[in-house]
């Protein structure tokens, strides 16, 4: 069967601590539960979860909405934001888990990526660095998401064209920004089974587009 | 989806925290019932009632599962047993329930429909002696508890998050009013199946097309043909975006097969793979009668006895003319369709497959055509299969070529994707578009392996009795096209010559 690889960068540093990742897990289990109930995404959708703070961690590896299970998120006081370290162990992980058309193997329908962060990589050179190496995994799409006021837009845009803004890093935003990533993952699963690219759904008022 | 509402009792449970689990070991709060306001503790050590400790370690698992396993002899305590009558309801007030250990244990996802069992034997701290063991919030769900097995188990009944809380004793608990409890969670997934809608595409737009179409032509060799929208399009009331088209020419006795699969990310692909089955046909009826007369049956008759690459090319060369043109005209009909229309050709994307057969004195002589995935295949029972082409497929799912793309249109690459065969006999000359060969042929090196072939015709040919002149076979195989394959919901076309 061919799978659709998902991919969630969550920022874990010190200033998302507290509401902000507890709206992120409470976030992260709506988008489950929704994709539970759209059948593409329950029988396609394989998703992973990866946080990064001062180190970059997989909480889940990439695991079929089945059974799925929304891992505890925990963040330290303080420290760095290293996204770039982030990006080095999601191609790491794409390489191990995602598959591609062989012989003797059945490819996955192209990878999507969401990165969310609320500060700005700390770690810029690597994360310079590794903005090729991603781009080589053959994502079909990279959503990244700068939330609240000290997040950098500018430093996503390099990464993708689709960078998406939240002003808040409260429940309610958190909870649209991942109900619009479940649509998204949903569009692309269903437009997959029927051969087609994937269309971003409109993003709700909390989620604004950069252009 | 529902939570149940059976998480914690504060009232109930806050009490006992204090008494037993705080006491000795301050960290843990005392009342917090809800995983997501209470961050869950590691290594919380409880006391066994007899004041033996034991420890519970939280581990997280492969699939991120918070599982949690107990570690260290669960000592069992012999004190007083047996003398604690099963606590009544009515003094649930003065009861004090105590928690071996914070974490909640997250069970594994069930789905509705499948039987679920799981092991909750590691749960309890002490292997023996538990009694009165009682779980609430499991009601709705269809799963119940079987404490003598020990396990969590039954046929789910119904989708939703569930939190469960289990209650019980150990037999040589003293205090009749004690008991510990401890919370899980299991989710249980809907049955993918339920959650398909077959909504019926538009009737007034421009290039509406049925939803499913079949057809049959009976011979020597029947030519039946069916070609069914998938579940990924009905689920939206989209189109059908295969298409195909079987025709027998009764002066010359030539079978013409054509199947084709538009292309999803092209709004008018639906349109395209109709146009591209009907031209290529259009073509080669009106090119076979002229070319393909005595001369080139000589030409047959001779490459069939001398495998000569001089008569190889004459025949080639042939083909490309006749076929190779026809496939030509339909990349020109689909570009003035777009023209008409104010679109572009890409907006029309489709794949094209298309196979030409007749019988000769010395065998029955195979040509096809392929673009794009999907497969041709020449089976004959016990001999290797015959795969007439490649299929165009990229790095990853769903990228491949199209009748549309400018490329294939340079001689050399028309000449790449026309193959014909002579061969004495066959079973059946197949063609398929990819929602048929992704779910039967995984991959392209399975798509060559007999085995699997021998399979699919087994199964297949159960399904629709293709030996007798049934007239209901091309229904019967629009049914089997129903099949149910996880993940594979795509619109599903079948041409088979047998």
């Amino acid at each position: 069967m061919r799978r659709l690889p998902v991919y969630l960068l969550l920022d874990t540093s010190g200033s998302m601590k507290g509401e902000p990742i507890e709206s992120v897990r409470v976030g992260l289990q709506t988008m489950v539960s929704t994709l539970r109930q759209d059948p593409f995404a329950l029988e396609t959708v394989y998703m992973s979860v990866i946080t990064f703070d001062k180190e970059a961690k997989v909480l889940t590896p990439l695991t079929d909405i089945e059974n799925f299970h929304v891992p505890d998120i925990l963040t330290p006081e303080s420290g760095p934001t290293h996204l770039g370290a982030a990006l080095e162990l999601l191609c790491e992980r794409v390489d191990m888990e995602v598959r591609r058309n062989a012989a003797e193997q059945k490819g996955d329908w192209r990878p999507l990526l969401f990165v969310m962060t609320d500060g700005r990589p700390s770690d810029i050179r690597k994360y310079s660095e590794m903005i090729p190496e991603v781009r080589r995994r053959g994502f079909q799409r990279i959503v990244a998401c700068a939330a609240g006021a000290r997040a950098r837009e500018e430093d996503l845009k390099g990464l993708t064209n689709d960078v998406v803004c939240l002003d808040t890093t409260d429940s309610a935003t958190f909870k649209q920004f991942f109900q619009w990533v479940s649509e998204s993952v949903s569009t692309g699963s269903v437009g997959m089974g029927a051969g087609s690219g994937m269309v971003l759904p409109p993003p709700p008022p909390e989620v604004r587009v950069v252009t | 989806m529902a939570r149940n509402a059976a998480r914690g009792n504060n009232e109930m449970s806050g009490k006992g925290d204090q008494d037993s689990v705080d006491s000795h070991n301050p960290t843990v709060p005392g009342g917090h019932s809800d995983p997501a306001d209470s961050p869950i503790k590691e290594g919380v050590v409880a006391e066994g009632e007899g004041g033996t400790p034991t420890e519970a370690k939280r581990v997280g698992s492969e699939q991120g599962v918070t599982a949690t396993q107990i570690r260290g002899p669960a000592e069992r305590t012999d004190l007083v047993a047996q003398r604690e009558a099963r606590p009544q309801s009515s003094s649930r007030d003065k009861m004090r329930a105590s928690r071996e250990t914070e974490s909640v244990c997250v069970l594994p996802n069930g789905t509705v429909g499948k039987p679920y069992s799981e092991d909750i034997s590691k749960l309890f701290l002490k292997s023996d002696g538990i009694v009165d063991c009682e779980i609430e919030g499991i009601e709705d769900s269809g799963l119940i508890l079987n404490m003598d097995d020990r396990r969590i188990e039954g046929v789910p009944q119904r989708a939703g998050d569930y939190a469960l809380v289990l209650k019980y004793r150990y037999r040589d608990m003293i205090d009749p009013r004690r008991f510990f409890e401890r919370r899980l969670s299991v989710t249980i997934n809907p049955e993918p199946r339920s959650l398909w809608k077959d909504l019926p595409s538009d009737r007034n737009d421009l290039y509406w097309k049925t939803d499913s179409e079949s057809s049959a032509i009976l011979g020597e060799k029947h030519l039946i043909a069916a070609s069914r929208r998938g579940r990924s399009h009905a689920h939206e009331g989209r189109f059908r975006d295969d298409a195909f088209r079987t025709t027998f020419l009764d002066s010359s006795g030539w079978y013409i097969a054509a199947v084709a699969d538009g292309a999803g990310s092209a709004k008018y692909s639906r349109k395209g793979s109709e146009i591209a089955c009907e031209s290529v046909t259009r073509g080669l009826v009106e090119k076979i009668n002229l070319d393909f007369g005595e001369p080139f049956q000589e030409l047959l008759a001779g490459f069939k006895n001398d495998h000569e690459d001089i008569k190889r090319k004459r025949i080639g060369d042939l083909l490309y003319a006749v076929l190779g043109s026809s496939v030509f005209e339909a990349y020109k009909d689909i570009q003035t369709e777009a023209k008409n229309n104010d679109a572009r050709i890409s907006d029309y994307a489709t794949t094209l497959l298309v196979a030409l057969c007749k019988k000769y004195d010395f065998g029955w002589f195979v040509a096809s055509y392929w673009v794009g995935d999907g497969a041709i295949g020449i089976y004959q029972k016990g001999s290797p299969i015959r795969i007439m082409g490649e299929p165009d497929g990229g790095e990853f799912a769903g990228q491949t070529r199209f009748l549309t793309t400018a490329e294939i249109w340079e001689a050399k690459e028309i000449y790449r994707r026309l193959r014909f065969e002579i061969t004495n006999d066959f079973t059946a000359l197949v063609l398929m578009t990819d929602g048929v060969s992704d779910h039967r042929f995984q991959t392209d090196s399975e798509l060559r392996t007999v085995e699997k072939w021998d399979e699919f015709w087994n199964e297949l040919s159960t399904a629709v009795n293709f030996d007798r002149s049934d007239r209901e076979a091309d229904k019967k195989l629009l049914d089997w096209l129903d099949f149910w394959s996880p993940g594979n919901h795509d619109d599903r076309t079948l041409a088979i010559l047998c």
